[in-house]
């Protein structure tokens, strides 16, 4: 495991078969990791909020292939620099995704781009909300 | 406890070796080999480091991660790279990571200019960021208190602030909500975070997330100077550091000095800053004039003052008090006694024992430090509550119990804030400090006769027993921290007996780390008492030519025609002094009184017929003397406002005026004339004395200090407290919010004490007083309105209320000594 | 006049809210290397807004006697709040009457060049 660049983590084992995008797959994987992470440490807050922000980004046809290499980059930070290995449990999946389906991601993103691209030139007839950049998560006032 | 030798070790820092003490944190270590290692969340005083900022991540041979310096220990042959690729890319990583989620800010961010974030960014980011998407947001600025601003979208969550608040303060408002990236620091249950200690968060944020409320948008770093001198506004003369901009004070930091503050300040040091520059200060002398205080010429007023003074041969009381400097407090003495011949002149407010027990209390040897609190064996808090006395003391005693495993045991009559952290709590009556350490004596020499003397005093034997044991068991190094009025009032020679006593058993004087620790009730109490501002004590402890009357007896005197002329120097004695009735008819009978204010409160500006504009603490040039011996200089940050002269020279120019050969023509000079007057401070300059202080006890000179009365005494047994017949007995206490300065100060406000009866449960219900209900207490005819405000901590049968409050101090029925008083609804 | 030139510096606002775009950062005084810029800021409140940022300048003062015309101040500034104009006539009788304030700073400068009267 280790020589393939993984590990098996906490013993379970996720099959996955071909027919589902491997983009689902990181989204997750992402999504799971940046929700648990306590956020005491820098690299595993930031890097996990910063790689499912990225993945959305990519999945919703915002992104490039060039991404990949930034959402590559981040995994790199990440690893072994964390207190806990929380941080590495997600960069290093979502390192080797990226690494082993390079193609598939940009595949991904060129079909979310020209789906995107679609939208935009024939809108649908009631496209959902964008969030605006200035809302977000209010806590109450102190 | 034996203070940790410090050892030292050599490694090997980017290929050179490096010597370092043992056991210090490689972020430290690694200074010693002049290289920075960037931190965030690493700060000393904060304790045992957290590594969750990631920032000085560094590489050691042998390990196969990286490491964090600020939480490894250097050792002995440890081969350390800090400027290697690897650690460089993981430290451009972490700089990236914090930016993800930091706005662009800077332009408008108080602490542009001086921000680590901005330092490390550009010297150990990478210079651009690769995050496009939106960053995480928040409502701004929030106020946190009234003191403190929010910017939680700036918030990098090192955790300093929620520590500080946890493990330093233990005030534990400050918490981090939720979790991950959208972890945010907020108060427990939102309320706002109002704390004795809150302004230290706002030095302590590495970025601009908690900013001070009154700095706000003041200036830049470049646009102002820094100008260190000492916090006058309490015993504890923290070490600070003005910020000024055009003569004026823009904030007030810390400076860090382990040896008096641990380098925190309070609230109101850090604050009350803006009373130098409040309206309603006084920069003009004054004369009264058909009834009214009228601004004059110094000509006038000096001469109106020294014309009085002059008719006054011999009849001239004096007062000193908060905020008087070494070289004020000499050269009053040297008026009163030198040229006025009425040696009447006092800084306790209640009085205190005669001058050999007093001296003997004061004596080098039984003197412990604020140090020594830290590494103490057991520490004792009798009859004070640090917090509002002195209140830096309050977190050295919190950091020796948190952190070395000092022993606390707390014996006050009111509720103390340290309670939670003390081995052992002993409640005292009001006023029962005397027969506390009466009976602890016996305690403590296991006489046979502890039961009766405690229960006798309303104490309870068994818990008395437990404190003598504690005090003895914890080991040889034992601090006896009390307050001023503890030895104070007409007992207060038996209670300085006692305490003498006291020390003796426990062989405070004969430990280096072990001793006594007073917080007086002025700011520079131990100052005026080394200079001769006693009726019964010359500079230096030694005997004046002739006693005069204290504090207590230069009323009674005033009132009875004896005295004429009434000289405070920063005091108002309707304010400080107890018995305010005894007051209001001395002050109403004397002839003329000459005050230094720098506000007019009622005493002032009902009695006072001249009046010189004081200097603020940032405007003094002078020493003042820490409650543990420690000299240090105030040097002026400011230039003083309107026709302010700096009052060293006004009493100078006084005493030349009534007779006195020329006197000293600069400020060095009379620092100069002190150092020759008092034995024990010989040869002292300001140049020694520097920017950290020296400690007299500690030098050479100290020998000089004269011979004191050496115990043990034969005590006599205190008098049996009067039955109370259904009326409560008075206790009081100083908070640290009820001083001019915090009234003065527009960001304090809103802390300005109101009197408060703070009552048993017990008793309200039986009196029929609802929490909250406005009741009166009333004692031998006077009476005081006040807020009922019921504790369930407070010992049924007391009632205390709090001294110094504008109009409504506790001083209204105290008559000198705490006493029974009835307390009535309405 | 060359479109480069450094004349006397303009402070300017946003055109559509009429808000002032100089934030009092002080950038431009810690830029300047005769000392000629004071700035004192403050905070804007919802009833009293100057600018659109948190803080406005309430003091900016250039003392043109001083200012050597660098621009350092236009290359500091973050907002594109201060940039030098292109007039150049600014001697005058008094020294105190070189320190430019705000207010001077955000008009259009005056026509200060002496006219030569009718027939003169």
């Amino acid at each position: 495991m280790a020589k393939a660049g993984s590990m098996l983590g906490s013993g379970s084992i996720i099959v996955v078969d071909e027919t589902v995008p491997v983009m689902d797959v990181a989204r997750k994987v992402a999504k799971f990791y940046a929700h648990e992470s306590c956020g005491k440490c820098t690299p595993c807050r930031e890097g996990t909020n910063w790689t499912v922000k990225m993945l959305d980004r990519m999945d919703s046809g915002e992104g490039t292939p060039m991404d990949l290499d930034i959402l590559a980059g981040v995994q790199e930070q990440i690893i072994g620099n964390c207190l806990c290995v929380l941080g590495d449990s997600m960069a290093m999946p979502i390192g080797s995704m990226v690494a082993k389906f390079r193609e598939e991601f940009e595949a991904h993103i060129e079909a979310a781009r020209e789906r995107q691209e679609a939208a935009v030139l024939h809108p649908e007839p009631e496209p959902a909300a964008m969030l605006s950049d200035t809302t977000g998560p209010y806590p109450e006032a102190a | 406890m034996p203070r940790p030798e410090l050892r030292t070790v050599r490694f090997t820092l980017d290929g050179r070796e490096v010597e370092a003490p043992e056991n210090v944190m490689l972020v430290d270590g690694a200074k010693y080999g002049d290289v920075e290692i960037p931190v965030f969340c690493y700060e000393p005083k904060l304790g045992q480091p957290v590594g969750a900022c990631r920032m000085c991540l560094v590489e050691i041979e042998g390990m196969p991660k990286l490491q964090t310096a600020c939480s490894t220990a250097v050792k002995d042959g440890m081969v350390v790279h800090t400027q290697t690729e690897r650690v460089r890319t993981a430290q451009q990583a972490v700089v990236e990571f914090l930016l993800v989620n930091h706005p662009l800010d800077c332009p408008v961010c108080d602490k542009g200019g001086e921000c680590p974030l901005q330092d490390i960014s550009y010297g150990w980011g990478p210079g651009t960021s690769r995050f496009i998407e939106p960053k995480r947001h928040f409502r701004k600025p929030l106020e946190l208190s009234p003191l403190v601003a929010i910017d939680r979208e700036r918030c990098i969550l090192c955790y300093r602030c929620v520590r500080f608040s946890q493990e330093v303060a233990e005030d534990y408002q400050l918490v981090l909500l939720d979790r991950g990236a959208q972890s945010f620091v907020a108060t427990f249950d939102g309320h706002p975070y109002v704390a004795p200690f809150s302004g230290n968060i706002v030095e302590l944020c590495p970025v601009g997330a908690l900013t001070s409320r009154a700095y706000r948008f003041r200036a830049r770093p470049w646009d102002v100077e820094d100008s260190g001198s000492i916090c006058t506004l309490c015993p504890a003369q923290c070490n600070v550091s003005f910020t000024v901009r055009d003569e004026r004070l823009m904030r007030v930091l810390a400076r860090q000095n382990d040896e008096v503050d641990d380098g925190w300040l309070c609230d109101k040091g850090r604050f009350a800053y803006q009373s130098a520059h409040a309206d309603e200060r006084i920069v003009e002398p004054m004369v009264r004039d058909g009834g009214e205080l009228r601004a004059v010429s110094w000509e006038r007023a000096l001469g109106a003052a020294a014309s009085a003074l002059g008719r006054a041969q011999g009849r001239v009381g004096a007062l000193a008090g908060d905020g008087t400097t070494n070289e004020e407090a000499f050269l009053l003495q040297r008026l009163l006694r030198e040229a006025l011949d009425s040696p009447h002149l006092d800084s306790r407010p209640a009085g205190g024992p005669p001058r050999e027990l007093a001296a003997a209390l004061g004596a080098p040897a039984l003197a412990a430090t604020m140090l020594d609190l830290e590494h103490a064996h057991a520490v004792l808090v009798l009859d004070c509550e640090p917090v509002d006395d002195m209140p830096i003391l309050d977190l050295r005693i919190r950091k020796g119990v948190r952190r070395r495993g000092v022993r606390l045991a707390v014996a006050t009559s009111r509720p103390s804030s340290l309670d939670e952290n003390a081995e052992l709590v002993v409640r005292l009556p009001p006023g029962g400090g005397e027969a506390l350490l009466a009976a602890l004596d016996a305690a403590l020499t296991s006489a046979s006769d502890v039961e009766e003397r405690s229960a006798a005093a309303g104490l309870d034997a068994p818990a008395l027993r437990q404190l003598a044991a504690l005090l003895t068991e914890a080991g040889e190094d034992v601090v006896v921290v009390h307050g001023e009025r503890l030895v104070s009032g007409p007992r207060a020679a038996h209670a300085a007996r006692a305490l003498l006593n006291v020390a003796e058993r426990l062989r405070l004087a004969e430990h280096e780390g072990a001793g006594l620790l007073e917080a007086p009730a002025h700011a520079n109490g131990r100052g005026l008492r080394e200079a001769g501002v006693l009726p019964e004590a010359a500079p230096g402890w030694t005997e004046p030519a002739a006693a005069g009357r204290s504090a207590a007896e230069i009323a009674a005197g005033l009132a009875d025609g004896d005295l004429t002329t009434l000289y405070l120097l920063h005091v108002d004695p309707l304010r400080t002094q107890p018995d305010r009735g005894a007051w209001e008819r001395a002050l109403a009978a004397a002839s003329t009184v000459i005050a230094h204010a720098s506000v007019l409160t009622e005493g002032i500006a009902e009695h006072a017929d001249v009046v010189f504009p004081a200097e603020s603490y940032a405007e003094k040039e002078g020493t003042v003397t820490h409650p543990d011996g420690r000299l240090q200089r105030l040097r002026p940050a400011i230039g003083r406002p309107g026709s302010v002269r700096a009052e060293w020279s006004v009493l100078a120019e006084l005493a030349e005026r009534v007779g006195l050969p020329a006197g000293p023509l600069t400020g060095p000079m009379v620092t100069a004339m002190l150092a020759e007057a008092v034995a024990f401070y010989a040869g002292i300059t300001l140049d020694e004395i520097g920017g950290k202080g020296v400690r007299w006890p500690k030098r050479e000179a100290a020998s000089a200090f004269p011979g004191v009365e050496a115990g043990p005494f034969e005590l006599e047994r205190p008098p049996a407290p009067p039955a109370a017949n259904g009326r409560l007995r008075l206790g009081t206490y100083r908070s640290l919010w009820a001083a001019p300065e915090v009234e003065a100060s527009p960001a304090l406000k809103f802390l300005a004490v109101r009197q408060r009866a703070e009552l048993a449960p017990a008793d309200a219900e039986r009196l029929g007083i609802a929490d909250g209900a406005a009741v009166s207490v009333a004692r031998n005819g006077a009476s005081l309105a006040a807020q009922a405000a019921i504790r369930s901590a407070i010992p049924a049968g007391t009632v205390f209320l709090a001294e110094g409050v504008e109009g409504a101090g506790a001083n209204a029925v105290t008559g000198g000594e705490p006493g029974l008083v009835e307390v009535r609804p309405g | 006049m060359y479109p480069r030139f450094r004349g006397r510096h303009r402070l300017h606002r946003f055109e559509d809210t009429g808000l002032e775009k100089c934030v009092g950062c002080s950038l431009c005084a810690a830029a300047c290397p005769a000392d000629c810029i004071r700035v004192v800021s403050a905070e804007n409140t919802p009833e009293n807004r100057i600018s659109a940022g948190e803080r406005y300048a309430a003091v900016y003062e250039i003392n043109m006697s001083r200012c050597i015309f660098c621009g350092y101040c236009e290359v500091a500034c973050p907002f594109d709040a201060i940039t030098m104009g292109h007039d150049y006539e600014l001697s005058d009788y008094r020294r105190g009457d070189l320190i430019f304030t705000k207010e001077m700073l955000l008009a259009e400068p005056l026509e200060r060049t002496p006219l030569r009267a009718e027939g003169e």
